[in-house]
């Protein structure tokens, strides 16, 4: 028979892309591809590629470029462009030159691709060009087996897709329309995780928040999830501040197993600035959210995804969503400079902000969100948290390490067989990013599994 | 500025033209004219079919002439072939779009945002019965309307590529069903035929009890219809229900197609079918029996993985027994992606060959004989078409083409016709009187259409 085919993936980007990327790998299995050590010794090359922002998408075509240049005079091996990329370069909205690419596949067809790729192995190039895979508006790409042994932490998609039209962003016309998975195949998914090892999950969606199958919303996702025995943690990101309700922060409370954590993406703290982005709320509409999700959830962590620099965004605006940022006293928070995305609405506004101007702003951002990060760090000195242990200390093999179900990380002094397992520690000292605490023995005062 | 154009050429059964005249609809309904397919068009549609190596091949011819005769047209794959081998159709030089069985109702809104780029689009197919966009308009100058009530298959017969590129069996619902139906009626045409990707699984996914009977009886109450007629049925799918609503119900045509595919019960079994040679015969001997001078046909197939000798004659000694009207003889072909590709060596061609040839004349004899019982009786015909002119040709209710002297206005019209001489190609007769069952609608537009 055929010597078994092997394939290399190379994921750039978000955790959607990380979860589709396990998806490919589970198909390329059980289509008998094995997974290859490095690029160079693989007979498909796939990169799953990112378009968020200019940079990212020029990494990805640097790796393309790279990995087409591995090619034999036979053309192998074969060469893939999926990802957000490769959605908008079936718009026609790519940046990059597609010649030494053999497939560019949408993220819409991968329910398909596999078998494609299986199918083309050996097959040389026609004169037609690269195959292109368009991206369908209706496919969620996820019925790819889960099977064997699986991570203790794992994503699983409850939907695909946005129908927010945010004016910076690439995701609608990469990632098409929302659609929700049936609740059953989500239920599904994570029992079979929880089967192979899995303990926390996180539910990704574009906007959790409009997730709908019949009569099932978010909440019911979390009801359903929260059932499935051997799940201890559930995560999800993102909400939208838009859409979300009071219903789920007490569904939150409700389900001991989801984690008081909330990533609420707020962009910007000045009202202007959010109206000509789309995002349909103001300051006034977050801080409710933000009040009501502290008081239905008592020691919530929230964190936050904010934005310099998008265009109309003057002087004025930026101080007064720099005082939003410090009144809302995140727990953490991503920054970005904005990046003007061929095609959005955002890249054609007036007020494009420059450079240099982006990078003052951010700066002066980071500092504001670094005191509250370090504030909120000095508030868990000397309590007790239960962490998931999910390995050895990169910096200190002698420390395990792991995450609270605030998500925040903690190494404490521990033996190896705890890894996979839930501790309490007590947290003792702390740093910007980690902290530092000592186990409590079970049974010692108090130290139960779970609060 | 004139209309653009897009034309059509189909390959397969029932079901793939019953679904090129829907998206004939959708691109006429987009303000597109049809062409012939031998013309210049703006856009070319090829609707594949992949139920053989032979449809493979006749379908990459058509991909092909229509890339040659129109280089500058979107030339457009979809059906069943698109579904299953996508990659193998995009490589085709001048192809521009390959498109799935779930998304080829998006075809315009797909071709009009091509960008020369050969591509693919398949979308999921759907767990649900997908409904045409179409506009319900009267279609061409037909008798009989194709009505497609379901689509997919869940079985698993072992040769078959069909439901991989159909996926699940699923239903129309009945208030789409009669809506089309009427529409149908009301724009003259008389005979329904239903057709399916598995006609006997009706109504299992829609829970509310329904099934084929029912949807037999109602069609057939429906203002305006002469004939209600099955296509293709499994053999574990005909009830003892529908047998009787066939027997007994006038306007029920006594027409039943059941796929036998071997006689023999080791081949069945490793094709994965659901019965076994006795139910066959049972049920074969039980519909001539309770249904006189009933039109029954079989699928066979030969050439099967392992199929032997003995095999074969089994097969050929029991279609020798039952009382069938006719046969439809396949030769086996192995298809990718299915259990029987992997089954061992294919039986040599000229052996296949030898087989099919010995079942072919052993349906025409078959044929003949029923034809033969008929010479002498009156049976209702309804017309179609202009054989001659001054001379129409039309099915009986039980599966008998005959031809007979009539005027182009007594097309679409049922008559009592008299047979009166049967040859090997030919069955004709005298008519006697037309039959009024149900007021006719008159469709004028008929004569024009011949004349035109």
């Amino acid at each position: 028979m055929c010597p078994p085919r092997s394939f290399f993936i190379e994921t750039l980007g978000c955790q959607m892309n990380v979860y589709d990327s396990e998806l490919l790998r589970r198909r390329f299995q059980s289509y008998g591809f094995r997974p290859a050590p490095s690029a160079d010794r693989a007979d498909v090359i796939l990169v799953n590629a990112c378009s968020i922002r200019k940079r990212a998408e020029a990494r990805a075509w640097a790796r393309l470029s790279q990995y087409a240049g591995l090619k034999g005079d036979n053309g192998h091996p074969l060469v893939v462009l999926c990802g957000c990329v490769a959605s908008r370069v079936v718009k026609g909205l790519g940046e990059g030159e597609v010649s030494g690419v053999d497939v560019v596949a949408g993220c819409g067809s991968y329910d398909h691709l596999v078998a494609i790729l299986d199918a083309q192995l050996g097959v040389r190039r026609g004169p037609n060009g690269p195959l292109v895979l368009a991206d369908s508006p209706t496919a969620t790409y996820h019925e790819m087996p889960a099977a064997g042994e699986a991570p203790l932490r794992a994503f699983v998609s409850i939907s695909r897709g946005c129908d927010s039209h945010c004016a910076y962003c690439v995701v609608p016309s990469a990632r098409g329309p929302h659609r929700s998975r049936p609740l059953r195949q989500i239920i599904d998914e994570v029992a079979a995780l929880a089967t192979g090892g899995t303990q926390e999950v996180t539910l990704l969606g574009q906007n959790v928040n409009i997730y709908r199958d019949g009569a099932a919303g978010f909440c019911e996702v979390l009801r359903a999830v929260n059932e499935i025995p051997s799940i201890a943690r559930i995560r999800f990101t993102s909400p939208h501040p838009r859409d979300m309700t009071g219903e789920v922060l007490r569904t939150m409370a409700a389900c001991e197993r989801v984690c008081e954590h909330l990533h609420l993406p707020l962009q910007s703290g000045s009202d202007p600035v959010l109206e000509a982005m789309g995002r349909g709320y103001t300051t006034s509409d977050y801080r409710g959210v933000v009040d009501e999700a502290r008081r239905i959830l008592p020691g919530v962590a929230i964190s936050t995804d904010l934005m310099v620099g998008f265009p109309g965004e003057t002087d004025d605006r930026f101080e007064a969503s720099l005082r939003f940022v410090e009144e809302m006293a995140f727990d953490a928070a991503f920054t970005f400079k904005y990046s003007p995305r061929p095609g959005t609405a955002a890249s054609r506004l007036p007020g494009q902000v420059p450079e240099e101007v982006k990078g003052a702003r951010l700066e002066r951002l980071l500092r504001v969100q670094n005191r509250a990060t370090d504030a909120s760090n000095r508030r868990l000195v000397g309590q007790r948290a239960d962490v998931l242990v999910e390995g050895l200390d990169r910096r200190k093999p002698s420390l395990l390490t792991g995450r609270t179900r605030t998500n925040r990380l903690v190494s404490f002094e521990g033996p190896d067989s705890l890894v996979g397992t839930l501790q309490t520690v007590r947290i003792e000292s702390v740093g910007r990013w980690i902290a530092f605490g000592r186990r409590v023995e079970e049974g010692a005062a108090g130290g139960g599994e779970r609060p | 500025m004139s209309r653009a154009t897009v034309s059509f050429e189909t390959v397969g059964c029932r079901l793939n033209q019953y679904e090129s005249d829907a998206l004939e609809r959708v691109f006429v309904d987009r303000g597109y004219t049809v062409v012939p397919f031998h013309r210049p068009a703006d856009v070319c549609v090829i609707n594949t079919c992949t139920v053989t190596g032979r449809s493979d091949h006749r379908s990459r011819q058509m991909v092909r002439r229509a890339c040659r005769t129109n280089p500058d047209a979107t030339v457009v794959v979809t059906g069943c072939y698109a579904q299953n081998h996508p990659a193998a159709l995009a490589s085709i030089p001048g192809v521009g779009l390959v498109v799935g069985n779930a998304a080829k109702m998006r075809l315009p809104d797909l071709v009009s945002g091509a960008n020369g780029r050969a591509t693919v689009v398949l979308d999921p197919l759907p767990e649900i019965f997908q409904e045409s966009p179409a506009s319900r308009g009267r279609m061409g100058g037909r008798t009989r309307a194709f009505l497609k009530v379901q689509d997919g298959c869940d079985m698993s017969c072992a040769y078959c590529a069909v439901r991989i590129a159909r996926g699940r069996s699923r239903s129309r619902t009945w208030a789409a069903v009669q809506a089309e139906a009427r529409g149908a009626l009301e724009a003259g045409y008389r005979e329904i035929v239903l057709t399916g990707v598995n006609l006997g699984s009706y109504g299992r996914d829609l829970g509310d009890s329904a099934d084929l009977t029912g949807l037999v009886g109602r069609l057939a109450a429906l203002p305006g219809v002469a004939r209600v007629r099955l296509s293709s049925v499994e053999p574990q799918e005909v009830t003892e229900d529908l047998i009787e609503m066939v027997a007994s119900h006038p306007k029920v045509c006594r027409h039943f197609h059941l796929p036998l595919q071997s006689g023999s019960e080791p081949v069945l079994r490793r094709m994965n079918r659901s019965y076994d040679p006795d139910h066959y015969t049972s049920l074969v001997r039980s519909l001539a029996d309770r249904i006189p001078d009933c039109g029954i046909g079989a699928d066979v197939m030969v050439g099967f993985p392992g199929e032997t000798e003995t095999d074969f004659r089994r097969t050929r000694t029991l279609l020798e027994s039952l009382p069938l009207t006719y046969l439809h003889v396949f030769s086996y072909s192995p298809r990718p992606n299915t259990a029987a590709a992997e089954m061992g060596p294919p039986v040599p061609a000229h052996v296949r060959r030898a087989r099919s040839q010995a079942l072919r004349d052993l349906g025409k004899d078959k044929n003949r004989r029923f034809r033969n019982r008929a010479a002498g009786q009156t049976l209702e015909v309804l017309f179609e078409t202009e054989a001659a002119p001054g001379r129409l040709v039309g099915l009986t209710d039980n599966y008998i083409r005959v031809e007979a002297d009539g005027t182009c206005e007594d097309r679409n019209r049922v008559f009592r016709v008299r047979i009166d001489r049967v040859t090997e190609a030919r069955t004709a007769g005298c008519v006697e009187a037309e039959v009024h069952r149900k007021a006719v609608l008159t469709r004028p537009e008929v004569c024009e259409e011949a004349k035109g």
